[in-house]
């Protein structure tokens, strides 16, 4: 390493500062409300813990991307890569009692050792959602909808998640003698859709003819619902078929929903992380050339800590969203106008009052001191004496006087909603104001 | 949203790109031809939602990758060699070569295996270092960016890692294929999410280009 410079940071992760890290918090807290509408409760899993419990259905690759430490009394842990694990094993050792199904969301930073892709550094930040306990198809489609709905609401468009099931692909190898390194390779081949590999592994396996020719159109199985049909003819597998029956299940509620036009069905879909077992899904927005959210079945996970449940679930990538954000020019709207407060001529009492107030009411008041003002504000209350407060919006110039009771408040609103910088603003709509109730105990 | 292509379409500078031309025109996607001194990187497809861009072959893989290009044309050894992630979605069955592993005949695998240090020269050092390692050889790789059959016959290594087409070089510096890695040949690749969002339109486009290569075999 070249001289340690004071402004260095280690590769693979970031400082957030400015809009970006408004933005970043905006979004988690954005996707926990959303989780939470749905009935998801929060659970909060801790960044570290021991090794072996961390790995457990990661696979390989996963495993070794894990930062690994070791603490003073020579425990191996990690900083988890994943917040599924931590999730499952809370779920599986401390809420036992807990009325199945289960619901829980959360959110927070992850950590691998991998190259940096798109917004996903060594340290990322993940919020998704564990539904617990529902083998149920409509467990799967009410995860489907809320990966959509989630996206919906924070303004996004012309996404759309693919669907696949590893349990087809498994099921067409499963019952012969493929050992794992070759399905890796399969997988690989499959996953790649390199049709020229396929056949070159295919043909040194010892498969049925059916499941070999099921596995070469593997590749092209990608569509609407008739990619469905087109599979169960090529198949004879009962194993395999009943993964493409749950496939349809789970289609038809998703078109009841009215949101089968956002799935796109993708049995090539087979890469993913290790402990899946039934549905594999990834969700994709236009302007970014990598999935935002990625989710599955884990029917196996919750029995290696102890309690066999069945569970699905997904987790979106927080940095993936805020770029699609950016590319679709679609910044939330949620950021109140800041107003910085002069006291000027009036008391310092008179100034503070009413800033609480405005506070109370959700604007940003920023003191200020000192003249000229450096906030960049939208607007600026400057005390003019004998309780009397004059507001200069900055965007337009317009200069409005009023005295700081409950009536100046209002007027204040108003004249901000009225400005273009500010108004966009303001996430209550005048009309809201009045049941907003009383203005907080003003002078 | 800035207007942005249906479809935007990586080709590498040189002769794979006026062959993946000819393929595309016979996909419905004409293009005016390219013109060598020309300096555009930039050109549109006779139908106007589709462009093409010109980078460098190596470069192609990460632009599909990134999905700053929806589809791409890039050899099998430049697509591993970059570790991308991307579809592998149509062998265009042009540009075919091997890459191998050359030496002298004496430094064949036989003799190597004992011996506790190889140099291996390559163009490739990814694609390399990965084969070595699974052999269990932790090979020294030297990346060069040109004439790697000049490393055995100054001395500065053991061995190449190259891709060969006809093997000529080889045999006019001494050199002998050792062992073949695999056999590349140009695919169109395909952008994961691009896949996805543009299916309706990629599909058929797919479903075409495989048409159009198993009736021509090779173009031009």
């Amino acid at each position: 390493m070249n001289h340690l410079t004071k402004a260095q940071i280690p590769k693979g992760v970031q400082d957030l500062f400015a809009e970006d890290a408004a933005c970043h918090r905006w979004l988690e807290a954005h996707l926990l409300k959303t989780f939470r509408t749905w009935g998801y409760e929060d659970v909060i899993p801790p960044t570290f813990e021991f090794f072996d419990n961390m790995a457990v259905g990661l696979g390989d690759q996963l495993t070794h991307a894990m930062f690994k430490l070791v603490d003073s009394e020579g425990s191996l842990l990690a900083l988890r890569a994943d917040i599924t694990n931590g999730v499952a094993r809370i779920l599986a050792t401390k809420l036992t009692h807990a009325p199945l199904p289960i619901r829980v969301c959360y959110a927070g930073s992850v950590f691998r050792q991998e190259r940096a892709l798109w917004g996903k550094q060594r340290e990322f930040h993940q919020a998704g959602v564990e539904l617990v306990g529902a083998d149920d198809p409509r467990a799967d489609a009410e995860v489907l909808a809320l990966c959509l709905d989630t996206l919906g609401g924070i303004g996004l468009e012309g996404h759309r998640l693919n669907l696949g099931h590893i349990g087809f692909f498994k099921a067409l190898i499963g019952r012969n003698e493929v050992a794992d390194d070759a399905v890796t390779e399969l997988r690989q081949a499959v996953d790649n859709r390199d049709q020229g590999r396929l056949e070159e592994l295919l043909e040194t396996l010892p498969l049925s003819p059916a499941s070999r020719r099921a596995l070469l159109a593997l590749p092209t199985l990608c569509g609407g619902v008739d990619v469905l049909d087109r599979a169960s003819r090529l198949c004879t597998d009962e194993e395999a078929l009943k993964a493409l029956d749950r496939l349809r299940k789970i289609h038809r509620l998703l078109a009841e929903f009215g949101l089968d036009q956002q799935v796109l069905i993708d049995l090539g879909e087979v890469k993913g992380i290790d402990y899946y077992t039934g549905i594999m899904f990834e969700g994709f927005v236009p302007g970014l050339g990598f999935p935002v959210l990625s989710g599955g079945r884990y029917d196996n996970l919750m029995s290696e800590y102890g309690r066999p449940l069945a569970a699905v679930g997904f987790a979106f990538t927080l940095e993936r969203l805020q770029l699609c954000l950016r590319s679709q020019d679609s910044s939330p709207a949620s950021i109140p106008p800041r107003v910085e407060m002069v006291v000027g001529r009036c008391t310092e009492q008179e100034g503070y009052r009413l800033a609480e107030t405005l506070r109370r009411l959700g604007l940003i008041v920023i003191n200020s001191w000192a003249d000229p003002q450096t906030n960049s504000p939208d607007a600026i209350l400057r005390g003019m004496g004998s309780g009397k407060f004059e507001l200069k919006v900055t965007a337009t110039g317009r200069v409005v006087e009023m005295n700081s009771d409950p009536g100046g408040v209002k007027q204040i609103l108003k004249v901000l909603s009225e400005s273009s910088s500010a108004g966009r603003l303001i996430e209550k709509k005048p009309q809201q104001w009045e049941s907003l109730g009383q203005v907080p105990k003003g002078k | 949203m800035p207007q942005e292509s249906a479809l935007t379409i990586a080709l590498p500078k040189g002769r794979l790109a006026d062959k993946a031309l000819k393929l595309f025109a016979l996909c419905g996607l004409e293009a005016p031809p390219l013109k060598l001194e020309s300096r555009k990187l930039f050109f549109k497809a006779a139908r106007e939602d589709v462009r093409f861009i010109l980078v460098k072959p190596s470069d192609v893989p990460i632009y599909v990758e990134y999905g700053v290009a929806d589809l791409g044309v890039a050899g099998k050894d430049t697509i591993l060699e970059s570790g991308a992630d991307v579809y592998d979605a149509v062998d265009l069955k042009v540009g075919h070569c091997r890459m191998v592993v050359a030496g002298y005949e004496e430094t064949a695998s036989r003799n190597l295996e004992r011996r506790a240090f190889v140099r291996i020269a390559t163009k490739y050092p990814h694609i390399a270092q990965n084969h070595f390692l699974a052999k269990g050889l932790s090979a020294e790789v030297i990346g060069l960016t040109g004439s790697v059959e000049l490393a055995p016959v100054t001395g500065l290594a053991e061995q190449i890692v190259d891709l060969v087409e006809t093997g000529r070089t080889l045999l006019a510096h001494g050199l002998v294929e050792l062992e073949v890695l695999f056999h590349s040949s140009a695919r169109l690749i395909v952008n994961r999410a691009s896949h996805k969002l543009k299916f309706e339109f990629l599909a058929p486009l797919l479903t075409r280009l495989r048409e159009v290569v198993d009736d021509h075999g090779s173009v031009g």
